[in-house]
């Protein structure tokens, strides 16, 4: 990777560990500088953890142009790449607002309304997993076609 | 009528984040709530941008305006940049399509109330944006 910042000047999105997850929460304005180390460093939690899922959230971005959102658009990319989900989470009114109006591409994004949301959904997706693997040993033929599915 | 006006020159991607910022503020000011506020902010930071990426320098002011009992805020951002060829096409111009950024003016003027365009290859550019109370 190339042109990522590290002066100590470039505010940077703390990454932390949630229960086989990571939780970025960002707090911060975006700019280019900010975006693109951000991407070093959630690429980097993501292989060291092996988290399943990435939860990202923006509930304290008050503004997010065309060009930022292309940013964090392509930072989920590269984390889907890596085989993990992101979910985006916590967008503000005005934001959504000027997002959609400006017709950026949002297919095949997800999102929540909240981290309490996500976190629920975490949970259920935790649980799930578990049943499966539980019921999967007794090698039931439907349980292990929702296996694949999922 | 003009309540009161600032100005801001635009030429790195910093002078961007300071007008916008100070949007925010101006809006604030003048009543918007948090959503509005916000979404003119994105508009001048779409216009500030173009200005940074096409024009390499230029201006932003942002001005209080009434119009009868109305009151609004107005932004006008100025280049002497390349101008653009075709505004048709530029206003045509959308993000899911071309798969790029284009200049984002169709979605500038979806965010405002009002929107005016001049243009003029090798002259520059300018837009003012408005959106009222």
């Amino acid at each position: 990777m190339t042109g990522v910042d590290d002066s100590s000047d470039v505010a940077r999105i703390t990454i932390q560990p949630y229960r086989g997850a990571l939780i970025a929460s960002i707090q911060v304005d975006l700019d280019e500088r900010v975006l693109r180390r951000f991407q070093s460093d959630l690429l980097d939690c993501v292989r060291s953890s092996g988290a399943k899922v990435a939860i990202i959230d923006i509930s304290g971005v008050d503004v997010m142009d065309g060009e930022d959102f292309k940013g964090i658009r392509s930072i989920v990319a590269m984390v889907a790449l890596m085989g993990t989900e992101t979910i985006l989470c916590g967008m503000q009114p005005g934001v959504v607002a000027s997002l959609v109006y400006l017709d950026v591409p949002l297919e095949g994004l997800k999102t929540k309304l909240n981290l309490d949301a996500t976190l629920a959904e975490l949970d259920a997706f935790e649980s799930r997993a578990e049943e499966i693997t539980q019921s999967g040993a007794l090698e039931d033929r439907e349980v292990a076609n929702e296996i694949e599915r999922d | 009528m003009k309540l009161s006006e600032t100005r801001f020159t635009i030429q790195y991607e910093m002078d961007v984040a300071h007008a916008v910022l100070q949007t925010g503020t101006f809006c604030a000011a003048l009543g918007f709530d948090k959503s509005r506020s916000q979404m003119v902010v994105t508009a001048v930071s779409e216009l500030a941008r173009n200005i940074v990426k096409f024009a390499s320098l230029g201006e932003l002011v942002l001005r209080t305006v009434t119009r009868g009992v109305s009151k609004g805020v107005e932004a006008v951002a100025d280049d002497q940049g390349p101008g653009i060829e075709d505004l048709e096409q530029a206003m045509q111009d959308h993000f899911s399509s071309s798969g790029t950024l284009g200049l984002g003016l169709p979605g500038v003027k979806r965010i405002m109330d009002e929107f005016e365009i001049e243009s003029e290859p090798g002259r520059g550019t300018r837009v003012t944006i408005r959106k009222w109370l």
